[in-house]
């Protein structure tokens, strides 16, 4: 389940920028787990710099775990909120929020030891 | 300006600064810059990266753009606008593909570098080490000019005439084992070699100008026995003489002092202490020397006063006061050699000695020495010489002059029409006037122990006038023994004062 949300190949480089030692990759791993639910709070605003604020750094951290739906989506979210073509975010958060749950679920059942 | 090369200089673990509000991008950062062996820091804001690089020392700083409130780009213009802080590089980290616009940006604002957000570990330390070399490059730049500004400094002191080498700062410059390291090394030398050489021969002029000034005392010093024994011959008593001398005496230091206007203030510090040098020297030494001179023959006498010298060395080995080493002790032996020498060919062999006067005789060197410590280190702060003996010269006629009416010792002088008695009191007051000066001249510049042969110098005067004034004979001896007592003086050396060393030199053109 996990192959298809987190793309392992994004995983392993990161594993390898980090010094590649199962400790500090959990460590990531904890972090990310811990962060997600923040920002996804964060993008329940009117505000729409925020709202690009938010999306932006999901999009760097959803692209270093490999969670390739969630990083497009928070691309789309983000260039819209630059282009200024927002509509109503609802429904791009409502994704956005799935996809960031999807590959939370996938994250936690990964070991470093996976990317072997 | 090293041989280093920019492998070295790259390589060389650096402390840098992670400046981003993600959590996750801001740990990714720090173990990627902890693996490649640099010390991290990190600032979740804008605020907090600020408060971090001006309170601590930072070799570069990692920077995102994209931060609520404080962005990357108010942190670089006020980083850029702190002359403390503007030379620490910045790398803007930028998820590059829609932000080229805004490295653009970063990087006219003074950014070093940019990085992807998604960058490769290659990448991040080709980036860092190429931002570390030239920041490291730089500081050696500073580092460097700051040395040329000391060397500067220390050449212009050295034109100042300042050649003392503890004091020209260059102490920790010649530790560098490059070209300005061994510029410094060489420059220190140099000073090192002319201030030990100016050193040298100030203290060789110190030694013949003291030495001039212990003859000179020992010479009118030595002429107080012939005279004391003329007057004596004339009906004068030992203490009655005090009453005409040590007015007269005071007197005229009073009135030297009124006219520099250099009379010390009657403070009750000075006052005692005025009191206890007279009753050393003009009391208690009168009654030991008038009491020891009737039962101690004469030449014995004279070599006893001479331990005043090596109880002057002792006291101020004790005491610390001044420099007491082995050659000046050595010196004061080959004095007293010399001083043995002449006393020898005097020796009345049948005049026995009784012990017990031998015993009480040596209170004359320990108060002589008394005396000379006093001076030499319980005198009052600021105190003229002028002032000074005036104010002994006062309290010492206070003590004499009723002591010598209670013994009734006193006699009359013929002020109207005066004979070879009033001559000679003239001549003692004046041989007394000279050698106060000069003894306290001496005790100030060259120290108590260099003062103290002036005893050596006063025994020989005393023998030598004693040939000249009343006919007494002298052995070729003698003029051996003063060439062994100036061999002494070398040996003891005036006190050593470098502080005031100052050399006249001038290097730059006028």
């Amino acid at each position: 389940m996990s192959t298809k949300i987190l793309d392992h190949a994004m995983l392993k480089k990161l594993l390898h920028m980090i010094g590649g030692e199962a400790e500090d990759f959990d460590e990531m791993k904890g972090e990310f787990l811990d962060a997600v639910p923040d920002i996804l709070a964060d993008l329940h605003t009117t505000d729409t710099d925020a709202l690009r604020i938010a999306s932006h750094s999901l999009k760097g951290n959803a692209q270093d775990f490999g969670a390739a739906q969630l990083t497009e989506l928070c691309a789309t979210l983000e260039t819209q909120c630059k282009d200024g073509t927002l509509g109503d975010p609802g429904p791009l958060v409502a994704d956005i929020t799935t996809a960031a749950h999807a590959a939370m679920g996938a994250l936690r059942e990964l070991e470093a030891t996976d990317l072997d | 300006m090293t041989d280093t090369t920019l492998a070295d200089v790259a390589a060389a673990p650096a402390r840098i600064l992670v400046v981003d509000d993600n959590p996750i991008m801001r740990l990714k950062m720090k173990k990627a810059v902890q693996t490649l062996g640099h010390e991290a820091e990190v600032a979740k804001d804008g605020v907090a990266g600020l408060h971090a690089l001006a309170e601590m020392p930072f070799d570069a700083v990692l920077l995102d753009i994209v931060m609520p409130e404080v962005d990357g780009f108010e942190v670089l213009r006020r980083l850029k606008a702190d002359p403390k802080i503007r030379h620490v590089p910045v790398i803007v980290v930028s998820a590059l593909d829609d932000e080229i616009e805004s490295v653009v940006r970063a990087i006219e604002l003074g950014a070093e570098d940019f990085l992807p957000k998604d960058f490769e570990q290659v990448l991040l330390r080709a980036r860092l080490d190429a931002s570390l070399t030239k920041k490291r490059y730089r500081d050696q730049e500073l580092e460097y000019f700051d040395r040329i500004d000391r060397l500067t400094a220390a050449a212009e002191e050295l034109e100042g005439g300042n050649f003392n080498p503890k004091t020209l700062g260059l102490n920790d410059l010649v530790t560098k084992n490059d070209p300005l390291g061994r510029l410094a090394l060489v420059f220190r030398g140099m000073a090192t070699e002319i201030y030990q050489r100016e050193l040298k021969l100030k203290q060789t002029i110190d030694t013949l100008r003291g030495s001039f000034w212990v003859i000179a005392i020992g010479i009118c010093w030595g002429l107080t026995p012939a005279l004391s024994r003329i007057v004596m011959a004339e009906g004068a008593t030992p203490l009655g003489l005090m009453v005409w001398i040590n007015p007269a005496l005071a007197a005229i230091f009073v009135g030297l002092a009124l006219r520099k206007g250099v009379l010390p203030r009657f403070s009750f510090r000075n006052i005692a202490f005025f009191f206890a040098w007279a009753l050393v020297a003009a009391v208690l030494l009168r009654i030991v020397v008038l009491n020891a001179s009737t039962h101690v023959e004469a030449a014995i006498l004279s070599l006893v006063l001479t331990l005043q010298g090596f109880l002057v060395f002792g006291f101020s080995a004790v005491a610390g006061m001044d420099k007491a080493t082995p050659r000046r002790l050595m010196g004061l032996l080959v004095g007293l050699g010399g001083v043995g020498l002449v006393l020898w060919t005097q020796m009345d062999g049948n005049a026995g000695t009784e012990i017990v006067w031998l015993l009480f005789a040596l209170f004359i060197p320990v108060l002589l020495a008394v005396e000379v410590m006093m001076m030499a280190g319980f005198r009052p702060k600021g105190l003229d010489d002028y002032g000074a003996l005036a104010m002994m010269l006062v309290a010492a006629s206070l003590i004499s002059v009723p002591w010598a009416i209670a013994e009734g010792q006193t006699f009359a002088v013929n002020l109207t029409n005066p004979g070879k008695l009033e001559f000679t009191m003239l001549v003692m007051v004046a041989v007394s006037v000279g050698s106060y000066t000069m003894g306290f001249h001496l005790i100030k510049t060259a120290g108590a122990v260099f003062y103290s042969q002036t005893a050596y110098t006063m025994t020989i005067a005393g023998v030598v006038w004693g040939v000249l004034l009343l006919n007494e004979s002298l052995s070729p001896l003698a003029w051996v023994a003063f060439g062994i007592i100036v061999v002494g003086m070398y040996l003891v050396e005036p006190k050593a004062d470098d502080k005031e060393l100052k050399i006249e030199r001038k290097f730059a053109s006028e």
